[in-house]
């Protein structure tokens, strides 16, 4: 069974997923940030550029989407910096503000299908340019297990990404939606019945996993 | 006990483990720049299109006040960063109080920028000069930072991220290419007589940004410069006119580049094109009075193949 990643935070690739910086060093940054020290500010962007690009990349499925969007997260986020409470946690409140622009972005540009089609091409290059033989039957069930997750709709999608692909804490879910905790735990249980009931009708390759 | 979704939750978290995720782009970098940015124009004065309509019954008040603040240096400085372009921001550097009297031409009275740079220099006192436009007395003589990398014009088309643009009927007589740092490109073609060259056109990326300081001249003559709005192609323009400048190039995160700092004594057009964020900016460094440095600048077309 595979433990959640909530204390270690590391990526495979050795990308710290998660602030560098103390709790405590984190509040001085920010302290300084809200005071107009955009030094401090590219301290914390540069500790969660990361996440946030990433977290971006999961529900806008293109590169440039998901940077455009992270870039105007941390700018919007230096903006509102003045309404940011010293003392509460930095990264779902950013978190908050990276998904929102990665949301806008798709409503915007009305092109989520498209997206979603280019992300599993991309996949699918990647899987045919990189080691053949690799996990290869683990990667078409990953590949089909994000065409059904796809099929949810955004919110549930990015419920999914912010839990279980970026591995946030329920808490940080909660607080990431702006929603009580209960509501996630209630709404997480919905959103896998949803995505069992695809998997079942369109991807029966996946049976075993449901 | 078992939750009823625990393979479903372990396949997702598989997943989003496995997933191949593009590298991560300088998005520090990014912010850094538009913020930089952002707090430089947040420094600016923005006018709205028709600002005299709303401005004109406030002038003389503001004059005045102007007038008084002048006498603080500090406040004279940070006056003068009000002007400038996306690409440009401009520092009038403060003029060591002498009696000598020089002689500033009148900007024209409908530009919202002159207005202000009116303001900045000495009222005239003296008579004035016949032509509307002074005359430099030579054109810059280009420093080594500039002028690195010769290269032929298609040779420095090949090189460059976005095209470059030409007088019609002419062609430069040196071109020279410069990649600053990797952050952005400039090119210089020079026109004419490379030792006293008629025209210097620079082109340069919008993330390298200008910056020009007034100048204040070893014999503390108060700074002389004139900046006119104007238009090319429909397009605000600055031209710089009546006294050398200091240019420095500055980086993506707004540090001046080192050894890019030079004096500019020449007329000077200066005008972007482009998006917000990828634009281009253009500076025609001239002999040649306004209207003949905006037909020029108005003539540019790319380059063909």
């Amino acid at each position: 069974m595979l433990q959640p990643l909530y204390s270690s935070w590391e990526s495979k690739n050795g990308f710290p997923l998660r602030a560098m910086e103390p709790i405590e060093q984190e509040q001085q940054l920010i302290r300084r940030a809200k005071s107009g020290d955009i030094a401090a500010y590219d301290a914390l962007v540069r500790a969660y550029e990361t996440l946030a690009f990433r977290a971006a990349y999961l529900i806008t499925r293109d590169e440039h989407e998901a940077a455009d969007a992270a870039q105007d997260a941390f700018v919007r986020a230096y903006r509102a910096l003045g309404s940011f409470r010293l003392g509460e946690p930095f990264r779902p409140w950013l978190m908050r503000i990276v998904t929102n622009q990665a949301l806008n972005r798709i409503q915007a540009i009305k092109r989520r299908v498209n997206m979603n089609e280019r992300y599993v091409k991309a996949e699918t290059e990647n899987r045919e340019t990189s080691d053949a033989q690799t996990h290869l039957e683990t990667r078409e069930q990953n590949e089909k297990l994000m065409r059904a997750v796809s099929r949810l709709k955004a919110d549930d999608q990015t419920l999914i990404t912010l839990r279980y692909f970026l591995e946030l804490p329920e808490i940080e879910v909660a607080q990431t939606l702006n929603i009580p905790q209960g509501t996630v735990k209630s709404r997480l249980h919905r959103t896998l019945a949803k995505l069992r009931e695809i998997i079942r009708a369109e991807f029966p390759d996946l049976a075993e996993i449901v | 006990m078992m939750n009823e979704f625990e393979k479903l939750e372990n396949a997702l978290l598989r997943a989003g483990r496995e997933m191949e995720y593009p590298a991560t782009p300088a998005i520090a970098a990014r912010v850094r720049t538009a913020l930089t940015r952002e707090v430089s124009s947040s420094e600016s004065v923005v006018m709205p299109r028709n600002w005299w309509r709303v401005l004109v019954p406030l002038a003389a008040a503001l004059i005045l006040a102007l007038a008084l603040l002048f006498a603080i240096p500090n406040t004279r400085e940070a006056i003068g960063q009000f002007l400038g372009l996306r690409g440009l921001q401009i520092f009038y550097v403060t003029p060591t109080p002498t009696a000598l009297p020089t002689l500033t031409p009148r900007p024209s009275p409908t530009a919202a920028v002159t207005s202000v740079g009116e303001t900045l220099n000495p009222p005239m006192t003296e008579t004035p000069r016949a032509t509307a436009t002074p005359r430099p007395t030579r054109t810059p003589t280009a420093q080594p930072f500039t002028l690195c990398c010769e290269m032929t014009l298609a040779e420095a088309q090949r090189r460059a991220r976005f095209n470059l643009l030409v007088p019609p009927n002419e062609a430069p007589s040196k071109v020279y290419y410069l990649d600053i740092f990797n952050n952005g490109e400039q090119v210089v073609m020079v026109f004419g007589d490379p030792k006293n060259p008629r025209m210097t056109l620079f082109q340069m990326q919008r993330w390298v940004y200008g910056k020009i300081v007034g100048r204040v001249f070893e014999k503390q003559v108060p700074p002389q410069a004139v900046i006119d709005e104007t238009q090319v192609n429909g397009e605000r323009a600055l031209w710089f006119s009546g006294a050398p400048h200091r240019l420095v190039v500055l980086d993506q995160y707004g540090e001046p580049v080192p050894g890019s700092a030079r004096t500019v004594d020449a007329n000077t057009l200066v005008w972007e094109t482009g998006d917000e964020d990828r634009g281009i900016v253009y500076r025609i460094e001239t002999k040649a009075a306004l209207k003949e440095a905006v037909q020029i600048a108005e003539s540019l077309q790319e380059v063909k193949p």
